[in-house]
């Protein structure tokens, strides 16, 4: 079977069985608020958005503009805390593509965020985060 | 039995048509592509069910993390085969039903599972199980999350959330408490022994539970809820029957707990309190009867664990839990004719377990029961001991291999395989070591071998 009829038996499948646990097709425009929930679905569970509030990662509150493993209180891997890089918004576009690429060695586990739509969002959003 | 089967068949069918169609795909492959995580991020091992610190708090944020891309991401269906050879020290007698007395190879499970999170708030777990040992289906683990939000206290995060779910433990986020608890597979056809406290199964897949919860700081977790049995109408669709008995009052659940994280460890202590007013089993299929008596059983269980989960090669976790029960079995004792009422059961559990590269995990488990004869529970009809006590002393070591689960693994994140090895050695069974049951029969008699393949999509 090919991997297209395959896809659309899937997806014929899910929606049909599940049509209420699906979201429905979902278009942002690149803006702050799109990507708040980003934040909130992808990186929430272990980031918080709050000064002062480190989770499993450490929080993201003022992240823009400062350096990698700076925030005070959270115990950053020594590939975090060593990695020098100063959070902008290219930097942070190259390292949510891959994190494990950008910083090898980094402990935060998440794969990265392929969409470059989204990933503007959050760093929108980020950027709001002071 | 042929309607329930039916009915739970057709809740399978979508989810086996699109496992089946889609690939070869834990607890569950769906919810490493929702959150675009590994399977070894959440779970020990690489393979479910023993949680991570993420794995915890993806269960608490109410399986709502969704960092996950494409269409597999919101594909919320797993599909789970367990298979094994079981092999007993000496001959069943009488031999397991369809059967033969050793040496059995069983397709023990196949497991469809709905996962995943429907926005911020809102997500759940449910798992359909049919099992071709008795060629039954039934609703398996349950544990929905109606509604979850965080707010701030203290400048630390504190969440709240609900649950309704069908067994004490099942939405526990700690692996030291039993629905989840070690050995995490077991053999379908070998004998196990009969004394365990009623947070160990008395309400497994019988009983709604609906507690309400609150997590702070990724540190204190505290929940409080109640259990009630289903109506003999419900059960019969959901493909289980009464346990202990039929609840009078709603059964109050009571949960604390504490984590400590530091450099690459985790470790906790908990807490957890059950009560039970319930009218006993007749022996009958869903039927239970309070004209002799109601039966009253009060749980105390206390618990700890600490992981080492290094991101290099080697982990290591070690958890144990201790309940004390008392019992008052007025009901039962009226139904069976016995004369005592009182009594009380003691269980400890706890297992080592040591992890290579996520890949080659190694586990001692130990488990023992204790209290006095007690004739109402432990001389009834089909449970054989002798004395009537409860005791039994098991030690189960494992050896597993977990080849995928990995980010780079073949087919990641839709696919992951368990292949493991299993001893279980009693000291103890059913209240004795040598003729425990009157009839010769000797504890280690029951010593089991088992081989499984674990497979998920
Ligand atoms: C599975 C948990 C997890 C998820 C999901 C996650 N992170 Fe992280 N993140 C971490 C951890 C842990 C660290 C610390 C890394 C270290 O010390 O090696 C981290 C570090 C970071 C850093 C570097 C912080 C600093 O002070 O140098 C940034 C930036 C970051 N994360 C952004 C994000 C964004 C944006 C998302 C969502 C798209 C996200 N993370 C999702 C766990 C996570």
């Amino acid at each position: 079977m090919s991997r297209r009829i395959i896809h659309t038996i899937v997806l014929g499948a899910a929606c049909g069985s599940l049509a209420v646990l699906l979201p429905g097709p979902v278009a942002h425009a690149a803006d702050v608020s799109a990507g708040k929930s980003a934040f909130r679905n992808a990186c929430g569970i272990c980031h918080s958005a709050e000064p002062g509030v480190n989770k499993i990662g450490p929080t993201l509150f003022g992240i823009m503009g400062r350096q990698t493993g700076s925030v005070p209180g959270y115990s950053y891997s020594a590939a975090n805390r060593n990695a020098h890089i100063t959070w902008t918004p290219q930097t942070m576009d190259k390292y949510l593509q891959g994190p494990r690429a950008m910083i090898p060695g980094t402990k935060m586990t998440y794969m990265g965020v392929r969409d470059p739509e989204k990933r503007a969002n959050i760093i929108a959003y980020l950027a709001t985060l002071k | 039995m042929a309607r329930r089967i039916r009915f739970v068949l057709w809740l399978l069918l979508p989810l086996a048509g699109v496992a089946l169609a889609t690939r070869p795909a834990e607890a569950i492959p769906a919810f490493a592509a929702q959150t675009g995580q590994a399977c070894t991020d959440c779970h020990v091992g690489g393979f479910g069910p023993e949680l991570t610190p993420l794995g915890r708090a993806f269960k608490i944020g109410g399986y709502t993390q969704r960092g996950g891309e494409g269409w597999a991401s919101y594909v919320p269906l797993s599909l789970m085969i367990q298979t094994s050879f079981t092999n007993t020290a000496s001959d069943q007698n009488p031999p397991p039903q369809h059967y033969a007395p050793n040496n059995n190879f069983s397709l023990d499970q196949i497991s469809g599972f709905i996962g995943g999170g429907i926005g911020e708030h809102t997500g759940g777990l449910m798992q359909f199980t049919w099992t071709d040992v008795d060629n039954t289906a039934h609703v398996d683990n349950m544990d929905l999350r109606p509604y979850t939000t965080t707010f701030n206290l203290g400048g630390k995060e504190l969440r709240i959330g609900t649950t309704l779910n069908n067994a004490p433990t099942v939405q526990d986020p700690y692996n030291s408490t039993f629905v989840w608890g070690f050995p995490f597979i077991a053999s379908a056809i070998a004998p196990t022994p009969v004394g365990n406290p009623i947070l160990a199964g008395g309400f497994t897949g019988n009983a709604i539970g609906y507690t309400i919860y609150a997590w702070w700081n990724n540190a204190l977790y505290l929940e409080g809820g109640a259990y009630s049995t289903f109506s003999p109408w419900l059960l019969a669709r959901f493909g289980n029957d009464y346990g202990i008995g039929s609840t009078t009052s709603p059964a109050p659940y009571l949960r604390a707990a504490y984590e400590w994280q530091w450099g690459e460890s985790a470790a906790w202590i908990g807490t957890i309190f059950m009560h039970a007013d319930v009218d006993p089993p007749t022996g009958i299929p869903y039927q239970t009867t309070g004209a002799l008596g109601t039966d009253h059983y009060t749980d105390y269980a206390f618990d700890a664990g600490y992981q080492l989960l290094n991101h290099g090669p080697h982990s290591v976790t070690v958890q144990g839990i201790f309940t004390h029960e008392n019992q008052n079995l007025k009901g039962t004792a009226g139904l069976t004719g016995v004369a005592s009422t009182g009594a009380n059961l003691n269980q400890f559990r706890a297992n080592v377990s040591y992890w290579y590269k996520n890949t080659y995990g190694f586990t001692v488990g130990w488990q023992k029961t204790w209290g006095p004869a007690n004739a109402a529970l432990y001389a009834v009809a089909g449970v054989p001991s002798a004395n009537d006590k409860p005791d039994n002393n098991a030690v189960i070591i494992e050896a597993d291999w977990v080849p995928f689960g990995k980010d780079s693994s073949l087919w990641a994140p839709f696919m992951n395989l368990k292949l493991g090895v299993q001893y279980t050695a009693y000291t103890q069974f059913n209240g004795g070591t040598s003729n425990y049951d009157g009839l010769g029969t000797r504890a280690n008699d029951n010593n089991t071998l088992l081989l499984f393949a674990w497979l998920i999509f």
